[in-house]
Formats: structure tokens, C-alpha cells, sequence
């Protein structure tokens, strides 16, 4: 497009802009006048515009690579430093633990080599010691294909490093696309990779994290062709999680590991053998055949990355190609690969040897021995995938809650009287509370529990069903009811613990305590426990509505959540009350996140939640819950505030609600939620400090929000990004 | 340190000496570099600081406040954000390249899925749209260079640009609906 013409889409485009939305595509062409072209471009970047919203680009620049790279790329610290006899060069690249630096070693024979220096933070005595027990094997494989380690210890500063041959060459799947390699010969150089790690097995070294990233191909040269050499080898297993600082490694679930090539007895925490380098190595060969990876991970949950590398069946190779190249992996290929992917270390090849002798018969046009698995062994699986202990330990408690409802129903069909009614009340309460309720919390966080948890939720679903029919017109039990579907739509998808997923599943668990408490408080108006879960269930309806983009039906199910409480006087009535006018808040205009752009209206809720916890912690003023949501509710008014240009009334109320969370993270300086939240508000002082032009004192803001939140950048984990009180 | 030559070339900048800013440029690169290894030293592992804290930082460390008006600190910031934009893609792309790719830990379980997912590659195909939008609209380009990889408010920008905020606003929704198009042709 030349200049002009960018003009003339540049002032058209520029004022559509100041039309109203409905009526730009219409004044676009008129102002086209009659040139088609134009106005096609006007209106696809009328179009794109729409598009844009409000979080295109509304994040900085730097947000956009993770974790700590900025401060580190820019202070080349570590360049011209010398360590033991080598002199780092340069880096050449650098990740969350520890950066690898091209290095020259001095003196008489001048070497280069490969060294990796770990950040600070690792525990490098464990780290040395570790590796000063295994150098001698490490140090001892010398095979064509396996870069060798040289060196490696502490630095006077106490971090840990290693030396290893400085290999140039390409990841081998960039190596295999960029060459066009075909299939034999994508399979001739993936059998030297598979040499190389049957020779470290022989050597009792597994590898633990093989990934083309550490299969580096140099060449073809002078008609020779490529040769890989494996990156790495043995280094994961001197590494290991509890030598980290809780600073580096925030999440109890996290584990040294590429989760794309991770084997699932590595994301469950189970022993890992030569077997785990097989996986690893299946899955770089499916993409080496396939161009893709066998598992696409939803960037949501670390549940759910587990869940797939656990559950989900890899689709087969030639499933994902089309044409020609389909029908060349359809059979043996496939067979192979899937045969390495088992799930079940048992079931791949017993060795990796085997995996690439069954690869040249292939090639050979010999039968392999892979075969695929039949019909009964697929079947068959579910069981034994869940041979785990968590899940035994389910299935017996499953047993037991069995037992005490069938003891609950003959005492019901036994007797009728008051006692005995009591009783099943209190039987009921414990299956929904300390089964499902407690036994949930136990097991949520455990790798692996997902199908656990989700017969949990069958069974507690079937139980609630019968016992609903029984249920009629007993006030005592309904309200129990009402409860256990909230606890149970919880597990299933409330949008602030870990949850299953299922959102269709608690819509309905939740919509079925609506109805039962409604029920109840319908009949009797002054049940205000009954009102209580009426309200706990319209608010859970709207924050699964709001998560799933539905902002006005939520509002309108916060409003009723309200208006059921407002003649309700207890303090549990006004705690749901205030969290109610403050979701109601969120989906209404609560800056940075999707909402209905009823700025005023979000105000107002805010206020009012406001007013709430005001009386609540005037009663109460040790009490934490209510001081947490205090301080909460002033941060989100500052942000109200700050969109509004608001300066000084951000920068009070931020002030506020950092002074009080200061004041409980001083009282209980383990709770590393309230020290996040001391932290982001503090870094939300900083921004409105910078705005307002005060750069000493947003530096002074942003420095100690660095300081004081372990954690920050990474956000927390269980709240849906809708609910937090900041951008 | 250079605080009286920053000072200098920034009030000659205002006075429309463009000249100056090859020569404003590396000093102001020293010291962001000088800031952040400073931060590695003295911070523990895991600690960050923005983009926009580093600059307001260098500004503080680099300008007599006292002399310098409000054109000259929109004037550091614009330098500072064509810095920032160059240190991020730098590494961006080294990140993407990983030419030896050896590091074990450079994507960890937690980095991948807990923290907002890697957009490097995002950055990357941003930076070259950027590159592209240039060569048809300079100031549309460095609007967005201010605002987005700067973090600078549309006030700063429109006092960097010497232009009205309305302006900015414009060019910034015309820039932001041009990459949104060029990004999702892709």
C-alpha cells in the first residue's frame, strides 16, 4: 500500500471510529465513495478493531516471557567471570534454573566447552555431593553420540555448574524439517539416538529428560551425514526438587521436567527407570514421524496436564498425517510408537534396544514385535490405571460410605420415630461432610486423584438422588440436601478450587440445591439457614456463569442471591452478602476484566460490600476472614478509582488495604496468600504513584513489592483471573 | 553518574536536536544494565522488577529532576522504550532459538502451565507486525513501541511524539486493529 492510500484508510478508518459502533460499516461507505477496495479494507480493519477489546495488547511487553528473564538478560553478569580454569565467552541460552554459557578454558590447552551455571537459590551442597558420587560414571560415557561431561562443582558464591563438550548443531526435529528428511532417513538417525542412550542404560545412566532440545544434530558435512549427540545425560537426576528454594519451585506439584516429553510415572512421582527414557524417547520420535506432538496441553491447569499425560490415549501417528504419508505410518510405525507410549512402563519395550531393533526390522520389512493392543487389553485399562494408592484408598472409602447409607435407608424403612430421624440427619451430614466434603480436600491435591474424585461425585450424586425422594417435606434433611449439592457442584466446577471441570455438572448439582432451599425457605420464611444456601446457590450459578462469559446472567443471579439475604441477620448471612455485592462488582465493571462496562454500578456493589465488612470487622476486629475481605473490597474501589483517574483515592484506599494485610502478614507470616496479596497491592501503589508522576515513591512501592511477595510474578493459582482484584 | 550529561542531551533533544539520541542511548542502556545486575546481586532468585520500574529507576539514577521539564522525561522514556523493546526481543529470540538448547530446566512444568503460558513466540510475530506496520506508518509504530513495549501512559506518549493525546488514542486503537489483523492472518 503506498503512502497515500494508507492516508485516506488512516482518516476513514480514524473516524468511523467517532460514529457509533452500529452505524460504521454504513458511513465507511459512504465515505468510500464507490472505491470497493477501500472500503473492504476499511471495514476488515473495522472489523479487526472489534476484535481488539480490551486485553489486545493491554499487557506490557515484558509480560510476555516468563519468569525472570528481563533482569537477568539485561545484567550479562556472569560474561568475562572465570570459574575453575574456564572463562565464560558469552550465553547461549538461558531458563528458569540456570543459564548454559559458551566457555574457553585457559591455559595451556585452550578448550571450549559448555557450562552450565545454576541460579542462585539451589542447594548446591547436595548438588556437588551428588555429583562428585556420580562424575566418575558420567565421566565414563564415551560414546559418539553422547556429549561428554568434563567438569563441574560450586562456584565461590556457592552456585552449582557443570562442564560438558560444547556441541553446535540443530535440534533434531528443526534438524529433520529443515533438511526434509524422509521417513527411513528420519528413522536411521532416531536408531544412533536410541545407541546412544541402550549405551548409558548398560551404564546404569538414565536420562530423564529427553527432548529434541537436548538431541543436537551437527552436519551434514563433506557428503557425511548428520550426527546427533545427546545433551544432558545424567544432569536431571542430579538436580532434584527439594534442593530448590520454595522461591524457585512455588507449586508443591512441580517437578524438574519438560511436561511435554514427561512420562507418566514422572508426573505422578513414581521411580523412574530406563522404561522413562523409552516414553521420552516415543514421544520425540512420534514428532519426528507426525510433525506434532502427541499431547497438546490446555495452558490451564496443572491437573490437567497430569490428567492427559496419565489418561488421555495418544491419537495414532498416521491418524494426524494425511495422503501418502498416513498410509507410510498406518501399521508397523504406529504400532511402534504407541508401544513406547504406553502408559504403563510395563507394557512399552523392555529396553530401548528393543525399540530400535523393532525400528530396523521395519525398515528391513521384517515383522515387528509390536502389536497392537487388542480390544480386552483396552478395556481392561481403566483398571488398571487405577492401581494407584489414592485411588485404592477411594475405592475403600467408597465401600464404607456404601455401607452407612444402606444402613441409613433400613433405619428409615425400620423406624419412624423423632431418634431415629435424627440420626439419618446426622448420617447424612457425615457423608457429605466428612466424606465427600473433607475426604475431597484430602485428595485434591494429589497427582493422579482425578478419577478418584470423579467417582466421589458419581456416588455422592446417586446417594443424594435417593435420598432426595425420602426427603420430602423433612425440613432438617432438605436443608442437608441443599448443602451437599453445594459441596458437591464445588468439586465439580467451582471456578475457585481445583475442580473437575465438569461445568455442566455443577450447574445442575447447584440448581438442584436452589431448588431444594428455595423450597424450604418458601415454606418457611424464617429459615434463614435455608435462605443462606438459597443465596450460597444463586452465587455459585453466577461465578460459573461469569467464568463461562455470561456477565449479565450472573449479575442477575447475584441480585437474587442479594435480595434472599437482605432480611437475613446472622453474621454467615452478611459475610455471603458482602462476597455477593462484590462479584456482583466484578461482572459489573471491574476494570481489566470482562464485564457489562457499569462502571457506576460496580462502584456502588463495591460499596455497599464495603459497608458490610465495615460492621462485620467493627464486631469482630481479630477476626481474619473478615479483614481479609475488607482489605480485598478497598483494592478493588482503588482500582475503581485509578480507571477513573482517580489518583488520590486509589493511592488512600490501596493504602489502607495495604496497611491492614501488612498487619496480617506480619501476625502470620507463613500465610503466603496474604503475603501475595500485601504484594500486588503494593505493586498496584507503584503503578498509581507512576501515573500520578511520583517516580521515587513508585519505585520505593515496587521494591518492596518485590520484596515482600515470594511469589509474584505468578498469579495464584486457584482464583479464576476474573475474580482478582487487580489487572 | 553522566546525571549532568544525561540531563544535557535530553534538554537538547527537546530543543529538537535529534542528533543526540544515538549518544543518549547507550548511557541510558548502562544503566539499566547496571540496575538490574545490581537487583541479581542483592535479590534472592524469583524476584522481579518490571519492565516500567526498571526505567523509572534508570530516570532517577540518570536526570537532575531539578532541571529537566515534563518533554524531557517523556523524552527518556521514549529512548528507554525502544531499549526495552530491543533487550525483549533480543531475548525473545534467543529463547526461540535456542541454538544449543542444552538448558534441562529452560520450560518447567510450572512455567509452562501455571504461570501465564510462554508468549515468546507471541512477542516474536508482534515485534516483526511492528516491524511491518513501520514501513507504512512511522508514528502509528511508535506509538505503539511506547505504549507497549515503554509502558508509558497515552500522556507520555503524546508528549514523546510532541503530539495531542486524542491523537495517540487514534493511532493507537488503528495500530492495535492492524496487528490484531496481521497477527490472526498468520
Amino acid at each position: 500500500m503506498d503512502s497515500q492510500r494508507w492516508q485516506r484508510v488512516k482518516e476513514i478508518f480514524q473516524s468511523a471510529l467517532d460514529v457509533p459502533r452500529d452505524q460504521r460499516a454504513s458511513y465507511a461507505a459512504t465515505a468510500c465513495e464507490g472505491d470497493e477496495e477501500l472500503r473492504r479494507e476499511v471495514l476488515s480493519l473495522l472489523a479487526a478493531e472489534e476484535g481488539t477489546g480490551e486485553g489486545f495488547l493491554s499487557r506490557a511487553a515484558a509480560d510476555y516471557v516468563p519468569g525472570i528473564s528481563l533482569n537477568q538478560e539485561l545484567a550479562d553478569g556472569d560474561v568475562g567471570r572465570r570459574i575453575g580454569p574456564y572463562q565464560i565467552v558469552r550465553e547461549i541460552g538461558s531458563g528458569g534454573m540456570g543459564s548454559v554459557y559458551l566457555a574457553e578454558r585457559t591455559g595451556e590447552f585452550r578448550q571450549q566447552a559448555a557450562l552450565k551455571l545454576m541460579h542462585r537459590g539451589m542447594d548446591s551442597r547436595m548438588i556437588v555431593s551428588r555429583f562428585r558420587h556420580e562424575r566418575q560414571i558420567l565421566a565414563g560415557l564415551d560414546h559418539p553420540n553422547i556429549a561428554h561431561l568434563l567438569d563441574g562443582g560450586a562456584t565461590d558464591d556457592g552456585r552449582p555448574y557443570f562442564v560438558m563438550e560444547f556441541v553446535e548443531g540443530t535440534p533434531i526435529d528443526v534438524y529433520c524439517r529443515t533438511h526434509a528428511l524422509g521417513i527411513p532417513e528420519r528413522l536411521k538417525l532416531f536408531r544412533q539416538v536410541c545407541a546412544a542412550v541402550h549405551y548409558a542404560h548398560q551404564r546404569l545412566v538414565v536420562h530423564r529428560d529427553i527432548k529434541p532440545g537436548n538431541i543436537l544434530v551437527s552436519g551434514p558435512a563433506g557428503g557425511h551425514p548428520g550426527l546427533p549427540k545427546l545433551l544432558d545425560f545424567g544432569i536431571a537426576k542430579l538436580l532434584r526438587q527439594e534442593d530448590t528454594e520454595e522461591t524457585l519451585l512455588t507449586q508443591a506439584g512441580m517437578r524438574l521436567m519438560t511436561p511435554e516429553y514427561a512420562s507418566p510415572e514422572q508426573v505422578k512421582g513414581l521411580p523412574v527407570t530406563t522404561a522413562t527414557d523409552v516414553y521420552s524417547l516415543g514421544v520425540v520420535l512420534y514428532e519426528l514421524l507426525a510433525e506434532r506432538r502427541p499431547y497438546h496441553f490446555p495452558a490451564t491447569s496443572l491437573l490437567e496436564a497430569e490428567r492427559v499425560i496419565c489418561e488421555k490415549e495418544p491419537e495414532r501417528p498416521s491418524a494426524v498425517e494425511t495422503g501418502a504419508r498416513s498410509k507410510r505410518l498406518a501399521g508397523d510405525l504406529d504400532a511402534i510408537v504407541l508401544k513406547a507410549l504406553e502408559k504403563d512402563p510395563q507394557r512399552r519395550y523392555g529396553s530401548v534396544e528393543q525399540l530400535s531393533e523393532d525400528i530396523r526390522r521395519h525398515l528391513e520389512g521384517a515383522p515387528i514385535e509390536a502389536r497392537p493392543g487388542t480390544i480386552m487389553y483396552r478395556t481392561g485399562k481403566f483398571v488398571r490405571r487405577n492401581r494407584t494408592g489414592v485411588i485404592a484408598a477411594a475405592l475403600v472409602v467408597l465401600s464404607l460410605a456404601g455401607g452407612l447409607v444402606a444402613a441409613t435407608r433400613q433405619a428409615h424403612i425400620a423406624q419412624q420415630q423423632r431418634a431415629r430421624a435424627e440420626r439419618r440427619f446426622n448420617d447424612v451430614r457425615q457423608v457429605a461432610e466428612s466424606f465427600l466434603f473433607e475426604f475431597d480436600d484430602k485428595i485434591r491435591d494429589l497427582t493422579g486423584s482425578t478419577p478418584a474424585r470423579k467417582l466421589l461425585v458419581e456416588r455422592a450424586l446417586e446417594y443424594l438422588r435417593s435420598l432426595r425422594q425420602e426427603a420430602a417435606g423433612d425440613r432438617g434433611l432438605s436443608r442437608d440436601l441443599a448443602e451437599a449439592y453445594l459441596k458437591v457442584g464445588d468439586v465439580q466446577g467451582n471456578p475457585y478450587v481445583s475442580n473437575l471441570g465438569d461445568t455442566a455438572g455443577a450447574l445442575a448439582s447447584y440448581r438442584q440445591a436452589l431448588e431444594i432451599a428455595e423450597g424450604v425457605a418458601g415454606r418457611d420464611p424464617a429459615d434463614a439457614r435455608a435462605r443462606l444456601y438459597a443465596a450460597r446457590a444463586h452465587r455459585s450459578i453466577g461465578e460459573v456463569m461469569a467464568v463461562g462469559d455470561d456477565q449479565a446472567g450472573a449479575a442477575n443471579h447475584f441480585r437474587q442471591a442479594i435480595a434472599l439475604l437482605e432480611t437475613a441477620g446472622d453474621a454467615d448471612a452478611r459475610v455471603e452478602q458482602s462476597r455477593c455485592y462484590e462479584v456482583l462488582g466484578d461482572v459489573l465493571g471491574s476494570p481489566g476484566l470482562t464485564n457489562l462496562g457499569d462502571r457506576s454500578g460496580a462502584r456502588n456493589a463495591y460499596e455497599k460490600a464495603l459497608e458490610i465488612d465495615d460492621r462485620l470487622t467493627a464486631g469482630q476486629p481479630g477476626n481474619a476472614q473478615y479483614r481479609r475481605s475488607r482489605a480485598l473490597i478497598l483494592a478493588k474501589i482503588g482500582n475503581m478509582m485509578a480507571a477513573a483517574s482517580d489518583w488520590d483515592g486509589a493511592i488512600a484506599n490501596y493504602q489502607a488495604a495495604a496497611k491492614t494485610l501488612e498487619e496480617m502478614s506480619a501476625a502470620d507470616p507463613n500465610n503466603a496468600e496474604v503475603r501475595r496479596y500485601v504484594g500486588m497491592v503494593e505493586r498496584k501503589l507503584g503503578d498509581t504513584y507512576a501515573a500520578r508522576g511520583q517516580q521515587r515513591e513508585a519505585l520505593e512501592q515496587y521494591r518492596r513489592s518485590a520484596h515482600g511477595s515470594a511469589c509474584w510474578p505468578i498469579p495464584p493459582m486457584r482464583a479464576p483471573p476474573w475474580t482478582t482484584p487487580w489487572r | 553518574m553522566g546525571s549532568e550529561k544525561v540531563t544535557q542531551l535530553l534538554m537538547q533533544l527537546s530543543g529538537g536536536n535529534r542528533a543526540v539520541v544515538d549518544e543518549l542511548t547507550p548511557l541510558v542502556y548502562q544503566e539499566l544494565k547496571r540496575i538490574a545486575g545490581g537487583q541479581l546481586r542483592n535479590e534472592r532468585p524469583g524476584h522481579t522488577l518490571q519492565a516500567t520500574a526498571l526505567v523509572h529507576e534508570a530516570y532517577l539514577k540518570l536526570v537532575d529532576q531539578r532541571e529537566v521539564s515534563w518533554q524531557n522525561r517523556a523524552h527518556f522514556f521514549g529512548v528507554a522504550a525502544q531499549l526495552m523493546r530491543r533487550i525483549l526481543m533480543d531475548y525473545a529470540k534467543s529463547r526461540q532459538r535456542f541454538k544449543r538448547g542444552g538448558d534441562v530446566h529452560k520450560t518447567s512444568l510450572d512455567e509452562a502451565l501455571v504461570v501465564a503460558e510462554d508468549r515468546t513466540s507471541d512477542l516474536v510475530r508482534i515485534d516483526e507486525a511492528l516491524t511491518r506496520l513501520e514501513a507504512l506508518d512511522a508514528r502509528q509504530a511508535k506509538v505503539v513501541e511506547l505504549r507497549f513495549f515503554g509502558g508509558l501512559t497515552v500522556e507520555e506518549t503524546a508528549e514523546a511524539l510532541g503530539v495531542s493525546a486524542p491523537t495517540v488514542k487514534r493511532e493507537w486503537a488503528m495500530a492495535k486493529a492492524w496487528l490484531h489483523r496481521e497477527l490472526s492472518a498468520a
